[in-house]
């Protein structure tokens, strides 16, 4: 769009400075005909004057006269010099003779003046014109065989009979030149300007096809003729992405032919490569290299991304080329998706194909897939700005999932378990796993678990005989605001403070356990209950027992699943863990209960508190609360 | 230095330009009066002179004798051509055309004249002279020969 704009402006500029430069010449020109015609007006008022003079003096018969008064035309020679100024080079008079030839009567030339009776051989037609016609005329003279006269003024001495004599005034060369001159400061004025415009314009115009030039390298990559990364951004500024189906290409194992075979006829290869490609692909779809070896493509929506896919990676990969006199067959990765409506980062795309891609390379290469539906919400989901919209407009709820009493099937307490709302459908719920990871320590995740916290609060509010857990990593609490924020909360509900269990959750081990006693003693200073979550996975382990207090222990969900798997090696280390828990004074929570089975097993081993999917799946708290509404 | 190159260049093309000019208008003139493949004019004014140089068709040639036509270009000249003809006795007097309007107003003997006037290049012929020596003129110098002066 820039770049069309840009021509646009340009062409406005260049079309302004011709178009000055045209008014300058045109300006000047106009100037100096008015000069000149000024000129020719006050020749031919002179020319009228003489000529009725000469009649009044001659007795209407002006040959016959002229030609018996050698006296009287001497004073008329003298009277015609006396007009032979700068602006006059030759005045005199001519008659035609029997012939048809001119001759001269009156020479006001002092120097070399022309005899009575000397023939003449004008070089222009007019002559004969304007003795036929009675009616004076200008003669541009310039002519071949003519010198030192600009223009003639022809006025003829015309009686009742017809023209008698031609009086001929030439304006001289030089006279022109002075005329010319006494515009040239304004002449030379705008000729200077003028070369200015010329030299602008070519400026400009070198700089335009510099640019233009420059840009092409920019966006068309040379050795392959694909488009560039950056013209992908700029193509993508006018064309929304959403409107294309894209396939990520990246050559397998590309280095291996430059190491045999050498760079030159690497890069030979990958340009037969792309013609390939370009041969494969459907019409209208514009391939990018991105880098190296990796080919984007971007295909009009509207075709069958899969079978496209297929066709392009089956064909590619059966094609042979040769090189360097041997036959090559490449491999390829490819990774493809349906744009989601309302993409907008190319980003965001790239980083989901090259993911995608990744899984590939790493199953083994020379394999195509295509990201499906749970991609496409994760790149809806994870993006950064519909976090911050959803948190700014409050879109955060929880869900709570049933803990129940192994035994008696009682619910014993809910863990509250935290969702966003979806701006376009908000009975969709969007799980954490999008969100969760691109807030982690940031601001927005503060914002979070405030609205969380308030959520927690509000329920044990409402709700007077729950107790409620919640989720809190480590690193959260080690977070100054994150920690501020929790205390302020337990001491503004003091009295709902001791039904509320954090459940810790840690993605680094604990080093400074001084520093977490120190802090689950201020949790627990107001009530609250401190549970070691998944145990018995990642860095949740028996060293966290002997090292801090807990009040409660939830066995790991990979555990509990175990216990059907392999239940002779699973039920002695839940057993243990059980009878620790009973030791250590805690609480024991079985979780992942997803079917009766386990739910079983859990029960035999006597294990306090269960939780899972096959108990209560999480849900608003009312459709515990309230079963029948 | 460039500068002067294109300068001294620009100005010989124009002179060469001049100097054609001048060359063709006698090369036809002459052609007209002597049916000669190549005429051999005797030209006393040394500018003319070096303009016929250029001509394959018109030879300036150094003895009057030998000429075909002299190009005179005034009284001086006449009459010291006029003289060595008389003396050399030779058997046919080549044809004589001045520059100048007078020489051709005052010597009978001259045939034509071209010349300025008011700016303008005049070219004359007398019709009786050119008929003294059996020259008649082509359509296009018609209008320039009159009965009289």
């Amino acid at each position: 769009m820039k770049a069309i704009n840009n021509t646009k402006y340009f062409f406005m500029i260049l079309a302004l400075l011709i178009g000055f430069g045209l008014y300058l010449q045109y300006s000047i020109e106009k100037s100096t005909k008015a000069l000149h015609a000024l000129e020719i007006s006050k020749a031919e008022q002179y020319a009228s004057r003489i000529a009725k003079y000469l009649e009044s003096e001659t007795n209407g018969d002006i040959k016959a006269y002229l030609q018996s008064h050698n006296a009287k035309r001497e004073t008329l020679n003298n009277i015609l010099h006396a007009f032979l100024t700068d602006e006059f080079r030759y005045i005199f008079l001519l008659t035609k003779d029997a012939e048809g030839h001119y001759r001269f009567l009156l020479d006001g030339s002092l120097k070399e003046p022309e005899e009575f009776n000397a023939l003449l051989f004008p070089k222009s037609p007019q002559f004969d014109e304007v003795y036929r016609s009675g009616k004076p005329q200008i003669v541009e003279q310039g002519e071949k065989g003519v010198e030192e006269v600009w223009r003639s003024l022809l006025y003829p001495v015309v009686d009742k009979n017809g023209t008698k004599a031609l009086l001929v005034m030439d304006l001289s060369q030089a006279y022109a030149s002075y005329l010319s001159h006494l515009n040239s400061p304004i002449s030379k004025t705008v000729t200077l300007m003028q070369i200015f415009l010329l030299l602008s314009l070519f400026f400009i115009g070198y700089t335009t096809y510099s640019f233009y030039k420059f840009r092409k390298n920019m966006m068309i990559d040379p050795l392959t003729n694909a488009a560039t990364k950056a013209w992908l951004h700029e193509y993508l500024r006018t064309h929304p992405l959403e409107d294309f189906d894209v396939v990520l290409i990246d050559i397998d194992e590309f280095k291996r032919i430059n190491q045999k075979f050498g760079y030159k006829h690497g890069d030979q290869l990958l340009k037969r490569y792309t013609q390939a490609l370009y041969e494969v692909m459907p019409p209208e779809t514009k391939v990018v290299r991105l880098g190296g070896t990796e080919f984007l493509l971007l295909i009009p929506k509207g075709s069958d991304l899969e079978r496209i896919l297929k066709k392009i990676f089956l064909t590619l990969r059966e094609k042979e080329f040769n090189i360097a006199n041997e036959t090559v067959c490449l491999s390829a990765s490819m990774a493809a998706m349906h744009t989601p409506e309302g993409a907008r980062s190319e980003e965001k795309i790239l980083r989901m194909l090259d993911e995608k891609m990744l899984e590939i390379k790493s199953r083994g290469k020379n394999a195509y897939a295509l990201i499906g539906e749970k991609h496409l919400d994760d790149l809806k989901y994870s993006d950064i700005e519909f976090i911050k919209q959803a948190l700014e407009e409050e879109r955060v709820t929880c869900l709570f999932q049933p803990i129940y009493k192994t035994q008696t099937k009682e619910i014993a307490k809910f863990e509250a378990l935290v969702r966003f709302i979806d701006d376009e459908d908000p009975s969709k719920l969007i799980s954490p796993f999008h969100f969760l990871p691109v807030i982690k320590g940031t601001s927005q995740y503060i914002k979070m678990s405030k609205l969380v916290l308030q959520e927690v609060f509000d329920t044990l509010q409402k709700h007077e005989d729950i107790e409620i857990s919640m989720n809190l990593d480590l690193t959260d609490l080690y977070h100054r605001d994150m920690m501020k924020l929790i205390s302020e909360a337990l001491h503004t509900h003091q009295s709902l403070a001791e039904r509320l269990t954090f459940e810790i959750v840690e993605d680094m081990e604990i080093k400074d356990y001084d520093k977490a006693a120190a802090i689950f003693q201020e949790l627990r200073a107001y009530g609250s209950k401190i549970a070691l979550d998944d145990f018995g996975s990642g860095y949740a382990n028996y060293t966290y027992l002997i090292k801090l207090d807990w009040d409660m222990i939830k066995i790991d969900g990979s555990i509990i699943k175990e216990l059907l798997e392999k239940p002779e090696r699973t039920e002695p280390i839940v057993q243990s863990i059980n009878e620790l828990g009973i030791y250590f004074n805690c609480s024991v929570v079985a979780e992942f209960v997803s079917n009766e089975e386990i739910y079983k097993k859990v029960k035999e081993i006597f294990i306090e508190y269960s939780q899972g999917y096959y108990l209560g799946e999480p849900k608003p708290i009312e459709a515990y609360l309230n079963p029948n509404r | 230095m460039r500068a002067l190159l294109i300068f001294m260049v620009l100005w010989g093309h124009l002179y060469a330009m001049d100097t054609r000019s001048t060359l063709n208008l006698y090369q036809d003139l002459l052609s007209s009066l002597i049916p000669k493949k190549v005429i051999r004019v005797y030209v006393p004014d040394q500018e003319l002179h070096d303009v016929f140089t250029h001509s394959v068709s018109l030879i300036p040639v150094s003895q009057l004798q030998e000429a075909d036509i002299v190009i005179v270009p005034n009284k001086t000249v006449y009459e010291r051509i006029t003289s060595k003809l008389a003396s050399q006795k030779v058997s046919k007097f080549p044809l004589l055309f001045a520059t100048d309007y007078h020489l051709l107003d005052k010597y009978p003997d001259v045939i034509g004249a071209l010349y300025w006037r008011k700016g303008r290049s005049q070219l004359l012929f007398i019709n009786s002279r050119l008929k003294k020596y059996g020259i008649s003129l082509p359509d296009k110098y018609q209008k320039y020969s009159v009965e009289r002066l």
